[in-house]
């Protein structure tokens, strides 16, 4: 597995910010909450505390109430048990010892729980006699901390209040003692406690510890000894403070009774330490659920992208065999989901990668094929421009080797020379008939329609193919019908198809015999031309049989051939509106059968008409005619020729010489060749046309070149006629007879 | 006053020198002890303010003859309840209609001894030790509660009986009443903080009877 850049996995990707979502949450969450509780908790606690404050205060009030009330109910009594505070007051008034000590007595004798002291006065002048429990107090502090209540009382008004003496906080009540008359005689003040037990049913009552402070001391408390300064807090606000190593929430809060010389401080604490441990816990569940959460979500999402991502691996891995070129990769497990029907693409998309892999590969193959094709094609074509060449500049020689050959036979009386001559003439026909057909098949020619006559087309093609039948020792069976019809054909294109099937042929019996036969049989079969051309070679093998006219198809080695030809000759027949096909078994030689429909009846007729027009020779005495050629082989051979019939010629060896010619003499045929140095047959005639029109209208050309369509058309176009070279003298002499003719008639 | 004494115990044995003796105990029983302690209402918030009594030590006992008998009238001598350590000494004290009762201040101190009870309210007014004692005589049966009117705990009952045949229980719960005429009477027996409870007993002419009380709210009538 190549190895790729470091990154983040999709997995990575999704699961860090889940996970940091799923952390953030429950901190917030617990941020939030926590805040929130606290909040809720401190302030459910400090309004605990305000409502403890007014049940303190309340109690503190019921309490000095109670007092007063219980003393206020002693002291009117005359019930069953009668009241002896007169007689006490009686007995203070005797001043002596035994009276202030049986007051004293009776007072001891009334003391009890809460009650810790109690002073008769008789009046604000007289000190009070009092009896005390065993507390840490003077009564002569008690008798001046209360004397206020004390002297209200001894003028009928009875009260109470709350003093803090000695570190004592003491609910104090005065009474006045009255006659039964409603004088004051006297008055009584009580001195309660705030006692342990009090504070315990207050701290039951109240719901909270309270602490009360005498100046920095600590008076009574619920708490023990406090052990903190709790003087310090600010009042009418709760506030939290560690007290004994637990944590309290306090309220500070002053208690006075109206009109009162005393009043004390006093702190009330509502326990904070369950708010808190129930805070932690509370904290500490939810980040333990937070964290069991986390954890379960983290490994579900992972699960979740692992089932997600497996696929999604599987088809990267896939991918990248596939890159290599390894196509047998298929995904095999699919999802029924996307990614399923992604694996489905991408193995759709990996099979048609395929199938095009191997269509390119094979159009490749093809190609590479091709390009060899046209190597060779133009390799062709360059021999067939070298040829064409040489062709033309052979048929020079070979016009003056024939126009003599044949002037020495018409002029020749030894029969023995002549038949020589003959042969001469004979071979050197035969030269310009390869020569021609050579230009002929190297010439391009575009399409063109023309009456064919098939016999003569396959006689050409077999013409320029002797050479080769005859060294692989092939003999050519010639089976031919002689009045076929002619075919609307091109002629070359027609004559490719024969040389395409008959070397074919040739190569196929050359590798396995030496008594090569290949019979060429041409028929009229209902309104077509049938041509078979059968060999006796090693036949086409079945499975190559319907493969032969494919392009590319061969069964050379590679280099010797490029599987066009048959493919082209297909084309070819096709074109022409025939068939053809291959009949073969294997071992016993092959057969082509092209069948090709024929002419219709009237071009038939014309072409026949043509073909019968009478070329009569006439003599040419009197009549003058030029010859312009650069070939002074040529100018003496048309010199001859036309001499010979009676004109009266010049020559001229170049178009100037020509032109002065004309411009001297008045010429019945002028004959000029089609390229010269300097001035060509073109110009010439052109020169002549804006001289002289008549004399332009009695030109004619001759050509060793091959008759090409510019050519062609120029000489449609000026209605002039060309002879080629080599031409035999009865053509070159009918030729200049009939311009001649024209001319003068 | 021995010559009273004589004088009763002379009339007593008139009507034929036969007489029997009442004995027994009296004890006191709170309610169960399972009812006690597995709580009720007797022990909820609502009776916090009752009086809670410790049966196992209740004294001054009292059983007597609640019925006027032949030749049980009170002798000539008076008895005493004294004013000691600010307190009544006895706290209960029986006597037969018609006792007189001296009232000697011993503290230092003064005080008032009164009653305000329908059956004898008095006044005795403030005293201390230096004077004279003084004397009250009880003619009328029935309980009188008396008071200090400056010293609210001092407290005593005087139980006027309709005759001379009463006892106290020792520390124990025995009494015994000797001398008794024979006869069927309604004996009952009083303790100041429970229901008094009477029994009928025959004294023979000769020897004694036996009569237990278990006083106490165990066994009151159910309504």
């Amino acid at each position: 597995m190549p190895s790729r850049p470091r990154r983040l996995s999709v997995q990575t990707k999704v699961l860090l910010p889940v996970i940091t979502f799923l952390v953030l949450l429950p901190v917030v969450v617990v941020w939030i909450v926590n805040g929130y509780i606290s909040r809720q908790v401190h302030d459910e606690a400090a309004t605990v505390l305000k409502t403890a404050d007014g049940v303190f205060r309340h109690l503190l009030d019921n309490q000095s109430n109670d007092l007063l009330s219980r003393y206020r109910t002693t002291l009117e009594n005359r019930g069953v048990v009668r009241n002896g505070y007169l007689d006490l007051v009686g007995l203070a008034a005797t001043n002596t010892a035994v009276g202030a000590n049986s007051v004293r007595s009776s007072l001891d004798q009334q003391l009890g729980g809460d009650t810790v002291v109690m002073l008769l006065s008789l009046d604000p002048a007289t000190p009070p006699i009092g009896a005390k429990g065993e507390v840490p107090l003077e009564l002569a502090d008690f008798a001046r901390a209360s004397g206020g209540l004390s002297r209200a009382a001894l003028r009928g008004e009875g009260g109470a209040d709350w003093v803090t003496l000695d570190g004592m906080v003491l609910n104090v009540a005065a009474l006045p003692i009255a006659q039964p008359d409603h004088q004051v005689a006297g008055a009584l003040t009580v001195g309660a406690r705030l006692g342990g037990a009090t504070m315990q049913e207050f701290k039951r009552l109240t719901g909270a510890e309270i602490v009360i402070l005498a100046g920095a001391a600590t008076a009574a408390s619920t708490l023990g000894a406090p052990g903190v300064a709790l003087g310090g807090l600010p009042t009418d606000a709760a506030q939290e403070v560690v007290v004994n190593g637990e944590h309290y929430l306090a309220l500070r809060g002053a208690y006075a009774q109206e009109a009162s010389m005393g009043g004390f401080r006093y702190v009330l604490l509502s326990s904070h330490e369950r708010s808190l441990r129930t805070l932690g816990d509370m904290r500490r569940t939810l980040a333990e659920v937070s964290f069991a959460g986390i954890l379960l979500s983290a490994a579900v999402v992972w699960f979740f992208i692992r089932r997600v991502i497996h696929p999604l691996r599987e088809l990267r891995d896939t991918a990248e065999a596939v890159g290599r070129g390894d196509f047998s990769r298929k995904i095999g497990r699919l999802a029924n989901d996307e990614c399923g029907d992604l694996a489905e693409a991408f193995n759709g998309m990996t099979t048609n990668l395929q199938a095009s892999r191997a269509e390119l590969e094979k159009t490749v193959e093809t190609l590479k094929a091709t390009q060899t094709q046209l190597i060779q094609s133009e390799k062709l074509s360059a021999v067939g421009q070298f040829v064409a060449g040489v062709a033309h500049e052979l048929n020079n020689p070979l016009t003056a080797v024939i126009g003599f050959s044949d002037l020495l036979v018409q002029t020749s009386t030894d029969d023995k020379i002549r038949l020589h001559l003959e042969r001469i003439a004979k071979n050197a026909h035969r030269c310009h008939k390869i020569v021609q057909n050579l230009l002929g098949f190297a010439r391009q020619h575009p399409p063109e329609r023309s009456l064919v006559a098939i016999n003569g087309a396959i006689d050409e093609v077999l013409d320029i193919m002797a050479y080769d039948f005859r060294t692989g020792n092939v003999a050519i069976v010639r089976e031919f019908q002689d009045d076929l019809p002619l075919i609307l054909a091109d002629r070359h294109q027609l004559q490719q198809v024969f040389v395409n099937i008959l070397s074919n042929a040739r190569q196929a019996i050359q590798a396995v015999r030496h008594d090569g036969r290949i019979v060429i049989r041409t028929q009229l079969s209902a309104a077509l031309v049938r041509i078979d051309l059968i060999d006796n070679g090693p036949g086409v093998r079945p499975e190559h049989l319907s493969r032969l006219f494919d392009p590319f198809f061969t069964t050379k080695p590679i280099g010797k051939g490029t599987g066009l030809g048959l493919s082209l000759c297909y084309g070819i027949v096709q074109e022409h509106g025939g068939t053809i096909r291959a009949q073969s078994e294997l071992g016993q030689g092959a057969t082509f059968v092209i069948e090709l429909p024929v002419a219709p009846e009237s071009a038939q007729l014309r072409d026949t008409d043509a073909a019968l027009a009478p070329g009569g020779r006439r003599g040419g005495a009197g009549r003058r005619v030029l010859v312009v050629d650069d070939e002074e082989e040529i100018l003496a051979l048309t010199r001859e020729l036309l001499r010979a019939d009676g004109y009266e010629v010049e020559t001229a060896s170049s178009g100037e010489h020509g032109v002065a010619a004309v411009r001297r003499t008045r010429f019945d045929v002028i004959v000029s060749d089609w390229k010269m140095p300097g001035m060509n047959g073109i110009q010439f005639y052109e020169h002549l046309l804006a001289t002289d029109r008549a004399a332009a209208s009695r030109v004619c050309f001759m050509t060793g070149d091959v008759i090409n369509d510019s050519l062609q058309e120029f000489l449609r176009l000026q209605g002039r006629t060309c002879l080629p070279k080599p031409f035999s003298i009865k053509d070159f002499q009918d030729t200049v007879a009939d311009l001649s003719e024209r001319g003068s008639g | 006053m021995r010559l009273a004494l004589a004088l009763g115990i002379l009339g007593l044995g008139a009507p034929g020198l036969s007489a029997g003796s009442i004995t027994g105990t009296v004890t006191a029983k709170g309610p169960s002890v399972a009812a006690s302690s597995a709580g009720g209402e007797y022990q909820s918030h609502r009776y916090s303010l009752a009086e809670r009594i410790d049966y196992d030590h209740l004294q001054d006992f009292v059983v007597y003859i609640d019925q006027m008998v032949e030749g049980g009238g009170a002798g000539a001598d008076p008895a005493t309840v004294t004013q000691r350590n600010v307190s009544f000494e006895p706290h209960v004290l029986p006597i037969a209609v018609g006792t007189k009762v001296l009232w000697p201040n011993k503290d230092d101190i003064f005080h008032n001894v009164y009653s305000m009870s329908d059956t004898m309210p008095f006044d005795l007014g403030l005293y201390t030790k230096d004077e004279k004692p003084k004397m009250l005589t009880f003619g009328k049966v029935g309980r009188v509660d008396v008071y200090c009117s400056i010293h609210s705990k001092m407290h005593c009952i005087i139980l006027v009986l309709p005759s001379r045949f009463f006892a106290k229980a020792d520390a124990r719960g025995r009494f015994s009443i000797e001398n008794v005429p024979p006869g069927t009477y309604k004996l009952t027996a009083w303790q100041e903080h429970v229901p008094p409870s009477f029994q009928q007993v025959t004294v023979p002419a000769a020897g004694g009877v036996t009569a237990n009380f278990i006083l106490g709210f165990a066994d009151l009538p159910k309504y």
